[in-house]
């Protein structure tokens, strides 16, 4: 983790793009349909509004601290108090987040394909592949990404093109499906499903500077709103309202539907390739900034030793929902309703006040002169 | 009766065995035995030791003293003098603190003598004879190994002129006998003058021939190697249709005449480095100067200068010793056997490694894609190109993940199979007992098996492994219930994509790999293989050869040269040099480089 580890803009954009849309993979489409009706793309393209102008926001408040992530920007804003505390807030998100999204995504698999497998069993395989790369570092994660966003978007496309034949246009309407109300206010707290991009406030020290921060920031989070609206859009034209809000894994149902003659019938086995390599990219990376968090935040030397650790405190954590409806709860009335808070709120709050303390030390320092 | 006698009593009494003492390699026995071979020698001999100064340099390391034996009385002639005389006693020196060539001759005989170990040493040759210069006769030597010399230069170029030439008159002023040796009577194209006896016999060891005169402190090396050497054949491991038939072969300067040959450019530097401290195997590190990267070339010559080892035999010992990761499966330095393919490799900033005694030269640094390319690739037009490209990434793919696919189909993804085919593979595989891993495993080895051994066997009985492994294993397996004919399928795919493999080492990698999956979706189906695939993504990702990201161009993402990576664009495309190699000069042809085309629409 030196400071001379540096990766490109495309690299850091993919795996933040993978970061957030992993969900389209999960029960995003649903939730969406749930909450807008036929309309329920809209929320993710409104939602992404929503976030770009937040982060304009952002990008204007780190001008300043080029190359500092945001425990450095709490160190300038209130000392070690400051950043022990942001640290800790962040902290406690990753680990609630991942240990949730660990649980899921062994959940999803045990359904999909492993059926008769303990969950314990499924979800070691994650926890190895977490294990190994953040042990192999962020500069490996990030450029893993670049061989397997590819694939796995290939794989996204076979899914869509699969299912042109049940794509029934009539299903959008009406246009505003549950109503402006419900799509425009109520869904507000929505813009949590941009939770994971909190990742880029932790990238900065291995990005570019300011120009690169900002450019990274707008392209994924244009890419990935126009991705999950996309996503959601497919879902509800190839599945009929009322039984679109009943699919637990939207996409597993859509690679169902791929059917090409009597050969290609039942395929969607071959999409847990891509869905578990897309699934492990975004956990490898969650864990790694978790980690990176707990070494910056606690100034520890060296992070190698916190990997074991942190992978078996989340192995440990995931098993502690009972049950898999109270996961689906945690994810879609916890996370996606009230991650804003960290990924957006806190970082914006940390940003003020490090500005005004920086500006008064430097009035100090003028006055000082004078 | 006696004898029946003691026949009866052998029969009924016990008889000790007779004490048969057998050889033991014992730690010191040795070291002890060749301290008394020496002292023998010593005795035998007098003025002779057997003693290097290797062994020399063991002993002190063991604390073990011995006494180094003193050279009294050396050269053929002084042998047959009687011991002790008072002028042998004046002449006498210790040898074994000897470093430079002597101005007499005795000692640099005696030397010499020591070093190869004479008389013990038959192949060494040592030839004493007379030159006459400026009317004097002075006594000369020359030292060479037969068989690794050639005698006809050595007699025509150095024994000849030295034994007749000296008589004629020279019409020189200088005195020197050095020099008017070195002017006059010595006609050969290669002849250094070194002082060093280190040099003089690292220059016998390799095929050379050491003059010493009387009265010089300067000994001649010349250049007459002259060893029986395998011709310019086919490359066996990297055929092609189209393109240059010629393949490097064992000697050093035939392979870096071969690379000259082709490249014709006079900034191609050729330094030579010697590795092994006692075999001083001469390699040769090849770069272009105003196109490789210094701090690369600088690299690749701190690895090889940084070699210790006693001897290198072959560019496949050089590569492990200087690749990065020894423990990646994939190579990390090509090995090729093609002399035009390290030209184009040498043309796009990457440096060469050439071994004496070895046919494969090693080119890096090295990218994971590079080892999917044959030389063809560029010398077909581009769609075929491209088309043999895909081709062999699906056939690589195959070989890697086939049988690990249809364990996990097999295993735990059923519904994948489409129903006609799922009842003809319920059908093949109703009567065979073992479950898919072990029936996988079986054929497996099998294939392994045949593979292995075809390369070992000797050639008249090729056939016979072809019909054991075509008739037996193949249909008495299914015959015998032991096997499915789909799983044949699937074995005989895998083998035919792992031949598709361009580089040999690769092949080897995913050979073990392929095990590994194998493993991995008997123990959770695709998830498995996905954990797989991840792993060994992260694996490759974060490898490097020669500070140069293995998955480079992709994992990183690099700008420019990519015209020539996974796929292939017109030649006339490939403006730049990969961007990765940071070469000192970027471009390797101009944005036209087909100039006609220019010039055509002017008209």
């Amino acid at each position: 983790m030196s400071s001379n580890i540096r990766f490109g803009k495309i690299e850091a954009i993919l795996m933040l793009i993978t970061a957030i849309s992993i969900q389209l993979y999960l029960g995003i489409a649903r939730r969406m349909v749930e909450a807008g009706g036929v309309a329920g793309w809209m929320i993710p393209l409104y939602t992404c509004l929503l976030s770009l102008i937040l982060f304009f926001f952002i990008s204007k408040l780190y001008k300043n601290f080029e190359g500092k992530d945001i425990i450095d920007v709490a160190q300038i804003a209130g000392g070690s108090l400051c950043r022990v505390l942001v640290g800790l807030i962040f902290i406690v998100d990753y680990f609630f987040i991942l240990s949730i999204m660990l649980r899921i995504f062994g959940e999803d698999i045990k359904i999909f394909a492993l059926n008769k497998s303990p969950l314990s069993f499924v979800i070691i395989f994650f926890v190895i592949a977490i294990v190994v790369s953040a042990y192999l570092g962020i500069e490996t994660i990030v450029r893993l990404n670049t061989i397997i966003v590819p694939i796995v978007t290939i794989a996204f496309l076979i899914v869509v093109l699969g299912n042109v034949d049940f794509f029934d246009t009539t299903r959008v309407f009406p246009v505003f499906g549950a109503g402006l109300h419900n799509i425009f206010v109520k869904q507000l707290p929505r813009v949590s499903i941009y939770s994971a991009f909190s990742i880029l406030l932790f990238i900065v020290p291995f990005i570019g500077g300011n120009k690169d921060f900002k450019s990274i920031g707008y392209w994924s989070l244009i890419i990935t709103g126009f991705l999950l609206s996309f996503g959601t859009l497919v879902y509800i034209l190839a599945v009929p309202y009322p039984t679109s809000t009943e699919y637990f894994i939207p996409y597993l149902h859509l690679a169902r539907y791929v059917n090409h003659g009597r050969f290609f019938q039942r395929i969607e086995s071959i999409f847990i390739l891509t869905w578990t390599l897309s699934a492990i990219l975004y956990l490898s990376s969650g864990v790694f900034f978790l980690i990176y968090m707990i070494k910056k935040t606690f100034r520890l030397e060296y992070y190698r030793p916190l990997i074991l650790p942190v992978a078996i405190i989340l192995y440990t954590l995931c098993f502690i929902p009972p049950n898999l409806m109270y996961i689906v709860f945690l994810e879609g009335n916890i996370i996606r309703q009230y991650a804003w808070i960290v990924t957006f709120a806190v970082p914006i709050i940390v940003l003020l006040v490090a500005n005004i303390v920086k500006r008064k030390k430097e009035g100090e320092k003028c006055n000082e002169k004078i | 009766m006696a004898d029946f006698k003691s026949k009866l009593k052998g029969l009924f009494f016990f008889k000790e065995p007779e004490k048969i003492e057998k050889f033991i390699l014992k730690e010191n026995e040795s070291r002890n035995s060749s301290s008394e071979n020496k002292e023998k020698d010593s005795e035998e001999r007098e003025g002779r030791t057997s003693r290097d100064n290797n062994n020399k340099e063991s002993s002190k390391k063991r604390g073990v003293k011995t006494p180094i034996a003193r050279i009294k009385q050396v050269g053929a002639k002084d042998e047959e003098k009687s011991e002790g005389s008072d002028e042998d006693d004046k002449g006498s020196k210790d040898i074994s603190g000897m470093t430079k060539v002597s101005k007499k001759l005795s000692d640099n005989l005696a030397y010499i003598k020591e070093k190869y170990t004479i008389p013990v040493n038959s192949d060494i040759v040592i030839r004493e004879f007379n030159i006459t210069v400026k009317g004097k006769t002075i006594p000369t030597f020359i030292v060479f190994i037969d068989g690794m010399t050639d005698t006809k230069v050595l007699d025509l170029a150095i024994l000849q002129p030295l034994m007749l030439l000296s008589n004629m008159e020279i019409k020189d002023d200088d005195n020197e006998v050095g020099n008017i040796i070195r002017d006059h009577l010595l006609p050969h194209n290669q002849i250094q003058i070194v002082t060093e006896l280190s040099d003089v016999v690292d220059d016998i060891n390799f095929g050379g021939c050491g003059v010493f005169v009387d009265g010089i402190d300067k000994a001649f090396t010349a250049d007459v190697k002259g060893w029986k050497s395998r011709s310019i054949e086919r490359p066996n491991t990297e055929m092609v249709i189209r393109g240059p038939q010629e393949g490097f072969n064992e000697i050093l300067r035939t392979n870096t005449g071969l690379i000259r040959k082709i490249l014709k450019d006079e900034d191609l530097i050729a330094e030579n480095i010697s590795v092994g401290r006692r075999s001083k195997t001469p390699c040769s590190l090849m770069y272009i100067k105003d196109i490789a990267n210094e701090s690369l070339v600088n690299e690749v010559r701190r690895r090889l200068e940084g070699i210790k080892i006693d001897y290198l035999f072959d560019s496949g010992e050089l590569e492990q010793l200087i690749e990065d990761n020894p423990y990646l499966a994939a190579p990390q330095i090509l090995a090729t056997e093609r002399p035009d393919r390290v030209a184009s490799m040498l043309t796009e900033g990457k440096v060469a490694i050439v071994v004496q005694g070895s046919p494969f030269v090693l080119v890096m640094p090295t990218t994971h894609i590079d080892l999917f390319h044959t030389p063809e690739d560029s010398y077909l037009r581009f769609p075929y190109a491209n088309m043999l490209r895909i081709i062999r990434i699906s056939a690589i793919a195959m070989s890697l993940l086939l049988p690990g696919f249809y364990i996990a189909i097999t295993t735990f993804h059923q519904e994948m199979i489409p129903t006609d085919l799922l009842f003809a593979i319920e059908a093949s595989r109703e009567k065979v007992p073992f479950p898919s891993l072990v029936e996988i495993l079986i054929m497996e080895f099998a294939f392994e098996f045949i593979r292995e051994a075809g390369v070992r066997i000797p050639g008249p009985l090729g056939s016979t492994l072809g019909i054991i492994g075509g008739l037996i294993l193949g249909q008495a397996a299914v015959a015998a219930n032991i096997v499915s004919p789909i799983l044949i399928i699937i074995v005989a795919v895998t083998g035919i994509g792992s031949f598709a493999v361009p580089n040999f080492s690769l092949g080897y990698a995913y050979r073990i790999i392929k095990f590994v999956y194998i493993f991995l979706a008997a123990t959770a189906g695709f998830l498995g293989i996905a954990i797989g695939l991840f792993l060994q993504g992260l694996w490759l990702t974060s490898s490097k050869s020669f500070g140069i990201p293995f998955m480079a161009p992709i994992a990183p993402v690099t700008n420019g040269g990519l015209t020539d990576q996974i796929l292939r664009t017109p030649i006339w495309k490939q403006e730049k040099r990969p961007d990765f190699l940071n070469a000192k000069n970027n471009r390797k042809q101009e944005h036209f480089s087909r100039k006609w085309v220019q010039d055509d629409k002017k008209k």
